[in-house]
C-alpha cells in the first residue's frame, strides 16, 4: 500500500495566499478612505463648531453691550478673527456730500450712483471673487481702504447700518455708515471662502449682527427719547411749579392791592374830613382861649393819630407819596444804627453789616426809614426773651425774590433777620395784610408790614420772607440801585389863586393865606380857575390836583402856555404822577394832605418866598404805625 | 546665565502695531539687556516688509536678524493660523553669537546656494549648529542640504522650509530688514552654545511597496506605471477630482532613510506630502526634491495618536539628560499639522503637550512650515509632516 501524497500542490496555497492579501489590501483600502471619510467630517464638524462658538461668543457679546459702537466693534473683531477676514473697517457715509470717511478721517469722494448703490443696501452684502460686483466695490472703496488698491481682495462683506440714533442727528446728513470687511489672495485656507457652507454661516453672523446694531440703534433712540420726555416732563412739572407759586403771588398782590384801593380811598376821605378838623381845632384853640385848649389839644391829638393810621394804610394802598431821590442805603442804615439799639433794648444783639462800595438806591427817605424801623421793631416782638438782629446791605441776590423775572443786578438788598419765634405759614400768608396782627391787642395796629410794602412797592421794589418756626425770620427788601447819586432837591418860590373843589379845605387854606397878608382869589375848580388867572393875571397858584373836569396839574399846564414863569403849590392826598414823572419844576411845590396849619403856612411861605415865621412844634402826621 | 532670550507676539492687523507690539513685548522681558540676535516669523497677511523694517526700528541696529514667512506662527503654548500673526524672538548673549547669512540663488539652483552659504559659514569660528530657512515652494531643498552638508563641517544643520497661507503662491526670507522669496537664510550658531535637536512623524505605513516610475523637476508623474494621482485616489474617499486640505493632511509617503532600506516601517522612513496636483497628468508636485525614478517609496497615512506620542517623544529627547532648561526651543512644525489637521485644538495638541515637557517658562518659538529640516542618520534631511524639534543650550 503505498502512502498517500501528503505534499501540498503550490499553486493553490500561493493563489490563496495571493487572494487573501489583496483582500487585506482592499480591506485596508476602505478602512483609510472610510478613516479620510472621518477627517473629512471630523474636520468639517470642527469648524462647524468653531463657527458655532464664534456666534455664540458673538451673541453673548451682543447681548452684554448695548452700544451700537461696541456691537459694532464686536462684529468686526469676530470677522477678523473668527472668520479671518484680512480687516474690517467702519466708514461714515455721508449721503448729501457723497463722501466715504474712514476711522482715520480720510475722507474720499464717492461717485454719486455708487453711493445711492450703497445707500440702497439694506442688508449685508457678501461679494465673493469672480463677481462683478467685487471689482467695482473694491475700486469704489479703494480711495478710502487703501489696502484694497494693493491686494485685491477675494471676498467683501458689506454691512450697512445707521450711523447714529435718528434723533441726535436728523439734522445732519452723515446718517449711514457701513462695516466693510475683506479678505485677500493670501487668506488661510482654513475659512474656505467662498464655500457655501462658510458663506451661509457668513450670512447668519452678518444678519445677526445687523439686527443687533439696529436694536441697539433702536433702542438708544427709545432711551434718548426717554430722556427728552423725563426732561421735559421735570420741566413741565417746574413750570407748573412756578406757575402754581406766581398764581398765588398774584392772588396775594391783587388781594393787598384791592386792600390798598379801599384802605387808600377812606383814608383820603378821611384825611379830608381831619385836616377840617385839626386845622379848626387849632384855629379854634389859638383863638378860644385858655377855657377850650384842653378840649382842642385832645381832639388835635386825636385827630393827628388818626392821620398817623390814615397815612400809614395810604402808604399801604401807595396812595402816600413818597419822593424817590437817590440814597445812600447804607448811611441811612447806618445812621439809624444807633437809634434801632435803644429801641429793641439790651436784650437783644443788633449786628449791621453794610457792603463796601454798594451803590445808591433810589427811594424816599422817609419810606426807607420806616420799612427799617418796622422790620426792626418786629423782629424784637418776635424775641421777647432776647436774641439776636441782623441787618444786612449788600447787592441783591437770585435767592432774595420769589420767581425770576427779576434782574437781582438791578437792585440792592436791606435784609433784617432775627432769631425769633418764625412764623406759620398761614401768618407768612397774611403778613402785609393791613390791620392783620400776631401781638395782643392794643400793641400794634397791624399796619407796620403793610407799610413796608407800600413803601417797597411804591419804589418799585420787591420783598421776601423766609421764616422757620422756632429759628426766625429773614425779611429782604430789595431796592432798584440809582441811576446817579444826586439827591433831588426841591426849590421854593409868592401870590395865589386858590382851586380846591372841597369848600372846607379851601377855606382853611384861604385863612392861612390871609394871615400871611395875602388875599386869594379862589376857584372852586380848574376851568373856573383859568377863567380867573387869565382875568386877574395871578403869578402864584395854590391847586388841589384831583378835581372834577380838569386836574390841577392840567389846568396849570394850560395855565403856563400864557404864563410860563407862575409858581405853584399842589396839595393832594392822592398819588402824584408827576412825582413819578421827573419829579416836581422848580417852580413847583407839593403838599400832601392831610396837613396840619403849620405846614400849610410853611410851605406857603415858601411858595410866597416870605421869611419863615417861628411856628409852634407840631408832631409829624406820618408817624409810623 | 550669560544668554537672555524672550518672545513676544502680536495679532494686530496693522504692520507697524504688530511689529512694535511683539519685538516691544520680547525686549521688555530682556531686563534691559540689548539684544543681540533677532528672529521673526510672521503670517503672510502682513505686508513683510513693513514689519520687519518696524521689528528693526524696535531692536535696534546692533542685533543680527533673520527669519521668515511661515503658514502661522508658534509661541508660548499657543499655534496661531491666521493671516495676522507674527512672533519675535530677541537674544542677549555674550557667549552664543547668531549671525545671519542669505543667499538668493536658492530657488534658481539649491546647490549653488549652498556653496555660497557654506563659503560665508566656513569662514566664522566655533560654529556649533546652522539654522536653515529656505524658500517653502522652490528650490531642491534635499539637493540644497546634501552641498551644505559636504561644505560646512557642522552636523546640526536644522530649520524648516517658510510658507505662506497655503496658497502655494510665495514665501518669503528676512535677512536684516530685507525681505526676499526664492532665497535661503542661514543662522549661523556659534559660541558657546549646543543645539539638540529631534524630528518625528507619526505616520504609519499601508499598502505595498511602491516604486516611482517617472519624475522630474520635483513632480513625481507615475507610481508604478500609472499617474500618481490615481495611486492616491485608492485611498481618498469617493472620487475626489483635486489634492484638496483633506486630502493632504490624511496621505503622503515614505521613503527609505537608506537605500535599499525597509518601507514597512514608517519609522525607518521619511515623510513627503505632495502640494499640488497636475489635473491634466495626474502628476503630483512634492516639494523638497530627491523623488527620482526608481525611488522606492511606501503609501503613508496620518495617526493623530501617534503624531502626538512622538512629539513628545521629541521633546523628551532633546531634553534629555540635560540639568539646565534650555535657553530656547525652536520648533518647525509642519502646515499640516496645524489646525488643518486638529482644528481649533491645535495648540492643545501639537504645542502644549511639548511645553508641559520642557517647562512652560522656556522661551518658544516657531512656525508651520512647508518642509522641516534636521538630521537623521547624521544627515541634514528634508521632511514633510514632522516636527523638528531644537533646543539651544548654552554651554560653559
Amino acid at each position: 500500500m503505498s502512502e498517500p501524497d501528503q505534499s501540498v500542490t503550490p499553486g493553490p496555497a500561493l493563489d490563496q495566499h495571493a487572494r487573501e492579501k489583496a483582500e487585506l489590501e482592499a480591506q485596508i483600502r476602505r478602512l483609510v478612505q472610510t478613516e479620510h471619510r472621518l477627517t473629512r467630517t471630523r474636520l468639517s464638524l470642527d469648524r462647524q463648531l468653531s463657527r458655532l462658538q464664534s456666534l455664540a461668543e458673538m451673541s453673548l457679546e451682543l447681548a452684554r453691550d448695548d452700544e451700537p459702537a461696541s456691537i459694532v466693534e464686536a462684529g468686526r473683531k469676530i470677522l477678523l478673527e473668527a472668520l479671518e477676514f484680512d480687516d474690517a473697517v467702519k466708514l461714515s457715509a455721508s449721503v448729501g456730500a457723497s463722501t466715504l470717511t474712514a476711522p482715520d478721517g480720510t475722507t474720499a469722494a464717492i461717485d454719486p450712483t455708487a453711493m445711492r448703490e450703497l445707500e440702497s443696501l439694506h442688508g449685508p452684502l457678501i461679494v465673493t471673487a469672480g463677481q462683478h460686483d467685487l471689482e467695482s466695490f473694491t475700486t469704489l472703496l479703494a480711495p478710502v481702504i487703501p489696502p484694497l488698491a494693493t491686494r485685491a481682495p477675494t471676498a467683501m462683506v458689506i454691512l450697512p447700518f445707521r450711523l447714529v440714533a435718528v434723533e441726535h442727528d436728523v439734522s445732519c446728513d452723515t446718517c449711514g455708515a457701513v462695516l466693510v470687511a475683506w479678505t485677500t489672495k493670501t487668506a488661510s485656507f482654513h475659512s474656505e471662502l467662498p464655500s457655501a457652507e462658510h458663506l451661509s454661516f457668513l450670512t447668519l453672523m452678518l444678519n445677526q449682527l445687523q439686527r443687533a446694531i439696529n436694536n441697539a440703534l433702536l433702542t438708544k433712540d427709545l432711551m434718548a427719547r426717554g430722556d427728552q420726555l423725563a426732561s421735559a416732563n421735570r420741566q413741565l412739572q417746574a413750570s407748573l411749579a412756578e406757575l402754581a407759586r406766581a398764581q398765588t403771588r398774584i392772588v396775594k398782590s391783587q388781594k393787598l392791592e384791592g386792600m390798598g384801593r379801599l384802605a387808600g380811598g377812606l383814608a383820603h376821605d378821611f384825611n379830608n374830613l381831619l385836616t377840617v378838623i385839626l386845622t379848626n381845632a387849632q384855629y379854634a384853640m389859638a383863638n378860644g382861649g385858655p377855657a377850650v385848649e384842653e378840649d382842642l389839644t385832645d381832639v388835635i391829638d386825636a385827630a393827628k393819630r388818626a392821620a398817623g393810621i390814615s397815612r400809614s394804610l395810604l402808604t399801604f394802598g401807595r396812595r402816600q407819596e413818597g419822593v424817590p431821590v437817590s440814597l445812600d442805603l447804607g448811611a441811612v442804615v447806618t445812621e439809624m444804627s444807633k437809634m434801632l439799639r435803644h429801641l429793641i433794648g439790651e436784650d437783644i444783639a443788633l449786628t449791621v453789616d453794610v457792603a463796601p462800595g454798594i451803590p445808591f438806591v433810589m427811594a424816599d427817605r422817609t419810606g426807607l426809614e420806616q420799612v427799617l424801623l418796622n422790620l426792626v421793631v418786629n423782629a424784637r416782638d418776635a424775641m421777647p426773651g432776647g436774641g439776636k438782629v441782623s441787618v444786612e446791605c449788600r447787592w441783591a441776590r437770585p435767592d432774595d425774590v420769589e420767581g425770576g423775572s427779576v434782574n437781582v443786578t438791578d437792585f440792592l438788598a436791606l435784609s433784617v433777620t432775627d432769631t425769633g419765634t418764625g412764623m406759620t405759614e398761614e401768618t407768612r400768608q397774611k403778613l402785609f395784610e393791613p390791620f392783620f396782627t400776631t401781638k395782643p391787642v392794643g400793641q400794634g395796629t397791624g399796619l407796620g408790614l403793610a407799610t413796608v410794602y407800600g413803601v417797597v412797592t411804591q419804589a418799585n421794589g420787591h420783598i421776601k420772607v423766609k421764616s422757620e418756626l422756632g429759628s426766625g425770620s429773614t425779611f429782604t427788601v430789595l431796592f432798584p440801585v440809582a441811576a446817579r447819586h444826586v439827591e433831588v432837591s426841591r426849590q421854593g418860590a409868592t401870590q395865589v389863586l386858590l382851586v380846591e373843589d372841597e369848600p372846607a379845605i379851601r377855606r382853611v387854606v384861604a385863612r392861612v393865606l390871609r394871615g400871611l397878608g395875602v388875599e386869594p382869589i379862589e376857584a372852586r375848580d380848574g376851568r373856573e380857575a383859568l377863567s380867573l388867572a387869565k382875568a386877574n393875571g395871578v403869578r402864584y397858584v395854590v391847586t388841589d390836583v384831583v378835581m372834577p373836569s380838569l386836574s390841577g396839574v392840567d389846568m396849570v399846564q394850560q395855565l403856563r402856555t400864557d404864563q410860563a414863569d407862575v409858581k405853584v403849590l399842589f396839595m393832594s392826598g392822592h398819588t402824584f404822577e408827576r412825582l413819578d414823572q421827573g419829579g416836581l419844576r422848580d417852580d413847583e411845590l407839593f403838599l400832601r394832605k392831610p396837613f396840619t396849619s403849620e405846614e400849610l403856612e410853611r410851605r406857603l411861605q415858601q411858595l410866597l418866598g416870605q421869611p419863615q415865621k417861628h411856628l409852634r412844634s407840631v408832631p409829624a402826621l406820618n408817624s409810623a404805625g | 546665565m550669560t544668554t537672555a532670550v524672550s518672545v513676544g507676539r502680536s495679532t494686530l492687523r496693522d504692520p507697524v502695531a504688530a511689529a512694535r507690539e511683539a519685538a516691544t513685548s520680547a525686549r521688555k522681558k530682556l531686563d534691559g539687556k540689548a539684544p543681540t540676535f533677532a528672529l521673526a516669523f510672521a503670517t503672510t497677511g502682513y505686508p513683510l516688509d513693513t514689519l520687519c523694517r518696524e521689528v528693526r526700528t524696535v531692536v535696534g541696529p546692533g542685533a543680527t536678524f533673520g527669519g521668515c514667512s511661515g503658514e502661522g506662527i508658534i509661541s508660548g503654548d499657543a499655534s496661531n493660523e491666521s493671516n495676522h500673526a507674527v512672533a519675535v524672538l530677541l537674544m542677549a548673549s555674550t557667549s552664543i553669537q547668531v549671525d545671519v547669512v542669505a543667499s538668493e540663488s536658492y530657488a534658481r539652483d539649491s546647490a549653488v546656494s549652498a556653496k555660497e552659504l557654506g563659503e560665508k559659514i566656513r569662514a566664522m569660528r566655533d560654529v556649533f549648529a546652522v539654522m536653515v530657512l529656505t524658500d517653502g515652494l522652490g528650490g531642491d531643498c534635499t539637493a540644497f542640504l546634501q552641498t551644505l552638508a559636504r561644505e560646512v563641517p557642522c552636523p546640526n544643520i536644522v530649520g524648516g522650509a517658510a510658507a505662506d497661507a497655503m496658497v502655494f503662491e510665495k514665501t518669503f526670507q528676512f535677512v536684516g530688514e530685507r525681505v526676499l522669496s526664492g532665497a535661503a537664510c542661514a543662522l549661523v550658531f556659534r559660541g558657546q552654545g549646543e543645539l539638540r535637536y529631534s524630528v518625528s512623524h507619526g505616520c504609519s505605513a499601508i499598502g505595498p511597496e511602491r516604486t516611482v516610475t517617472r519624475a522630474a523637476g520635483g513632480w513625481v508623474q507615475e507610481i508604478d506605471g500609472r499617474p500618481a494621482w490615481s495611486v492616491f485616489k485608492e485611498y481618498l474617499d469617493g472620487d475626489p477630482q483635486d489634492l484638496n486640505a483633506d486630502g493632504i493632511v490624511h496621505l503622503c509617503i515614505g521613503t527609505p532613510l537608506e537605500a535599499g532600506g525597509d518601507t514597512s516601517d514608517a519609522t525607518k522612513c521619511v515623510i513627503r506630502t505632495p502640494l499640488a496636483l497636475d489635473k491634466a497628468t495626474g502628476a503630483l508636485m512634492f516639494p523638497g526634491g530627491g523623488l527620482e525614478a526608481g525611488q522606492r517609496i511606501r503609501m503613508t497615512r496620518r495617526d493623530a495618536d501617534r503624531i502626538r506620542q512622538t512629539a513628545v517623544e521629541c521633546a523628551d529627547s532633546v531634553s534629555h539628560g540635560q540639568q539646565a532648561r534650555p535657553s530656547a526651543v525652536f520648533q518647525f512644525d509642519c502646515a499640516g499639522r496645524g489646525k488643518v489637521m486638529f482644528g481649533s485644538c491645535a495648540s492643545d495638541e501639537i504645542v502644549k503637550p511639548l511645553q508641559e515637557r520642557m517647562s512652560a517658562e522656556v522661551p518658544w518659538i516657531g512656525f508651520h512650515t512647508y518642509g522641516e529640516i534636521a538630521p537623521l542618520r547624521g544627515e541634514p534631511r528634508y521632511h514633510n509632516y514632522t516636527v523638528a524639534l531644537c533646543a539651544l543650550y548654552e554651554r560653559a
